[in-house]
C-alpha cells in the first residue's frame, strides 16, 4: 500500500469530510500530506489523527483560506520549506456554503463567496503550485467538480453548481497551459455523499429526500460515501495516470448517465 | 505487487500482443487469475507464459470474439478452469488503417463492427448470466477516443467504437442494479504492435507527438494501469463511464 510513497500532496479542506478522508489514504499509501484547511484547529486535529495511525506517510497542518491569494501564496512557501516540493495538489475546498435557495433569491454576496471558494480558489492554489511544478517538470493538479453539473440539478444551488462546472473548463485549461511542462490536471466528479455538510445545505429531512432519490437515479443501488472517492484520488495522484490529462472522473454510481 | 485484484478471475480478450497483452499481465502481477482470449494462438500462449513467470494463473483460451460459440467457450473456461468469472476486459478489435469511406468494401465494414463492436456485445451476454450467479462483476471494455471524436479515414473503426461507448452505458444502466458494473477505457495514440506501421515514421510520430499535450506517444501500460483501476475495487462506485487515457490528445 505504497502507490504514492514519498510524493508531496497539498490537500485543501482537508480539516473535515472528503478532504480528510483523501488526507488519510494519501498517508496510508506512503505520502507526505499538507492537511490545509480554513480551520487551522480541525487541520492539526486532522494531521495529529494520521500522525497518530502509524501509516507509512506523514502529514502536516496548514491554516489558509483559499480565496485569499495572499495566504495561499504563504502556504506553498510554508508547504516547500517543510517538503521542499509538491508533487500533487488537491483542490478539495469548497461546498455550497449557504442553504439552498432559488436563483433569483440569491443574494450576490454569497454568490461571490461561492465562485471564490470554489472557483477561484482552485485558480490561486493551481497559481501558487504551478511554477514549482513547472520547475520540477512533473506534478499533478487533481480538482474536485460535482456530478451536479451534468443535468444542473438539485435545485436551489445554482452557485454551486456554476461554480463546479467551472472548475471542469479549470481543469482542461490548466490541462492545456501546464501539459508542455510534463503536468498533468484532472477532476473528479463524486455524487452524493451526505457529508455533514449536507445536512445544513439542505436541512436533515431534505437531505434525507435527496439521498434516496439520488439511489433511485443511480445505476448502483446504494447511498455513496467518502470512501468511494479514495480509489480515484489515489489513481489519478499517482504515476500509473501519468497518461491522463484534462479528463473528469465521475464517481457516482451511475447517476449522470440517465 | 500489492494485490489489487487478488483472487479474481478475470478473461482478457485480444491478449495475444500490445494493450491485451500487458493488461493481462498486470491483472496477473496484482493477484488475478487470467484467461488469455485470443485468435493469435502462438502469441496468447507466450502471455501465459508471461503471466506464469510472475508467479500467477493463467490459460489460453483460442477466440474468434465475433463467434458467439467461441465466446461462449470462452466464458467456460474461465468457470471449469477457475471456478468463477469477476472481470472482463473486451479488449480485442480489427479496423482497417487509413481508409476513407467511400473506399470502405462490404468486408472490411462488416469484419469491423463484428470484431469490434459485436464482440464486445456477445462477451457482454456471456458473461452477465454468470457474473450475476457469482454476486457480481466488473466489465472493462476498450472503446477508443476514436469513439468519442474524430480522425481522419477511420470511419468503420470510428462507428464500431461509438457503438462499444453506448453499450458500455447500455450495460452499466441495465445491469447496475444486478452488482454489474460497466466502464470503458478510451486509449488515444499507444505504442503497439498495430500501431507500428504509423509510428515507424520517424517524421509522422515526431508531428504525432506534437499533438500530445504531454509530450509522449503512450505505452501499452498506460493503458493497463487504468484498466486495472477500473477492474479492481478501487473504483467500485464508477459505472458507465469512459476514462480518457491520451495524453491530452483529445483536448489539444
Amino acid at each position: 500500500m505504497t502507490r504514492l510513497l514519498g510524493r508531496r500532496i497539498v490537500v485543501t479542506g482537508a480539516a473535515h469530510g472528503l478532504g480528510r478522508a483523501y488526507a488519510e489514504r494519501f498517508a496510508v499509501e506512503g505520502a507526505r500530506v499538507a492537511v490545509a484547511d480554513r480551520d487551522a484547529a480541525g487541520a492539526e486535529a486532522a494531521a495529529a489523527r494520521i500522525r497518530a495511525a502509524g501509516v507509512p506517510g506523514g502529514a502536516e497542518p496548514f491554516a489558509v483560506d483559499v480565496a485569499d491569494a495572499e495566504q495561499v501564496r504563504s502556504l506553498v512557501d510554508d508547504v516547500l520549506a517543510a517538503f521542499g516540493g509538491v508533487d500533487v495538489l488537491v483542490n478539495n475546498a469548497g461546498g455550497a456554503l449557504y442553504p439552498t435557495a432559488p436563483f433569483e433569491t440569491v443574494p450576490p454576496d454569497h454568490w461571490d463567496h461561492v465562485l471564490a471558494v470554489n472557483l477561484k480558489g482552485p485558480w490561486l492554489c493551481a497559481c501558487a503550485v504551478a511554477p514549482h511544478m513547472k520547475a520540477a517538470r512533473g506534478g499533478t493538479i487533481i480538482n474536485i467538480s460535482s456530478t451536479t453539473v451534468t443535468r444542473g440539478y438539485p435545485a436551489g444551488l445554482a452557485p454551486y453548481i456554476a461554480a463546479k462546472a467551472g472548475v471542469v473548463g479549470l481543469t482542461r485549461a490548466l490541462a492545456q497551459e501546464l501539459g508542455p511542462f510534463g503536468v498533468t490536471v484532472n477532476c473528479i466528479a463524486p455524487g452524493y455523499t451526505r457529508v455533514e455538510m449536507a445536512k445544513n445545505v439542505h436541512g436533515a429531512a431534505a437531505a434525507e429526500a435527496l439521498q434516496t432519490r439520488m439511489v433511485a437515479e443511480q445505476c448502483l443501488k446504494r447511498p455513496e460515501r467518502p470512501q468511494d472517492l479514495l480509489g480515484a484520488v489515489v489513481f489519478l495522484a499517482s504515476a500509473e495516470a501519468g497518461f491522463v490529462t484534462g479528463q473528469v472522473l465521475h464517481v457516482d454510481g451511475g447517476w449522470a448517465l440517465r | 505487487m500489492t494485490g489489487r485484484v487478488r483472487g479474481k478471475v478475470a478473461i482478457v480478450t485480444g491478449a495475444s500482443s500490445g494493450i491485451g497483452r500487458e493488461t493481462a499481465r498486470l491483472l496477473g502481477e496484482e493477484g488475478a487469475s487470467v484467461v488469455v482470449a485470443d485468435i493469435d494462438e502462438p502469441g496468447g500462449l507466450e502471455t501465459v507464459r508471461e503471466i506464469e513467470a510472475d508467479g500467477a494463473q493463467a490459460v489460453f483460451a483460442p477466440t474468434d470474439v465475433s463467434k458467439p460459440s467461441d465466446v461462449a467457450a470462452m466464458v467456460a473456461i474461465a468457470t471449469e478452469r477457475f471456478g468463477r468469472l469477476d472481470v472482463l476486459c473486451n479488449n480485442a478489435y480489427w479496423a482497417p488503417l487509413n481508409r476513407p469511406l467511400v473506399d470502405t468494401t462490404d468486408e472490411e465494414w462488416d469484419r469491423t463492427l463484428a470484431v469490434t463492436l459485436t464482440g464486445v456485445f456477445l462477451g457482454c451476454r456471456a458473461a452477465i448470466p454468470v457474473m450475476v450467479r457469482g454476486g457480481g462483476g466488473v466489465i472493462v471494455n476498450t472503446a477508443s477516443t476514436s469513439g468519442l471524436t474524430a480522425s481522419p479515414q477511420f470511419a468503420a473503426y470510428m462507428a464500431a467504437k461509438g457503438g462499444v461507448v453506448q453499450l458500455t452505458r447500455s450495460v452499466a444502466f441495465d445491469y447496475g442494479p444486478q452488482g454489474i458494473r460497466c466502464t470503458a477505457v478510451c486509449p488515444g495514440l499507444i505504442d503497439t504492435p498495430a500501431t507500428a506501421p504509423v509510428l515507424a515514421d520517424p517524421q509522422r510520430r515526431a508531428w504525432l507527438e506534437s499533438k500530445l499535450l504531454v509530450g509522449r506517444i503512450g505505452v501499452p501500460r498506460d493503458i493497463a494501469q487504468a484498466v486495472l483501476f477500473l477492474a479492481s475495487d478501487e473504483s467500485s462506485f464508477m459505472t458507465g463511464q469512459m476514462l480518457v487515457v491520451d495524453g491530452g490528445r483529445m483536448i489539444s
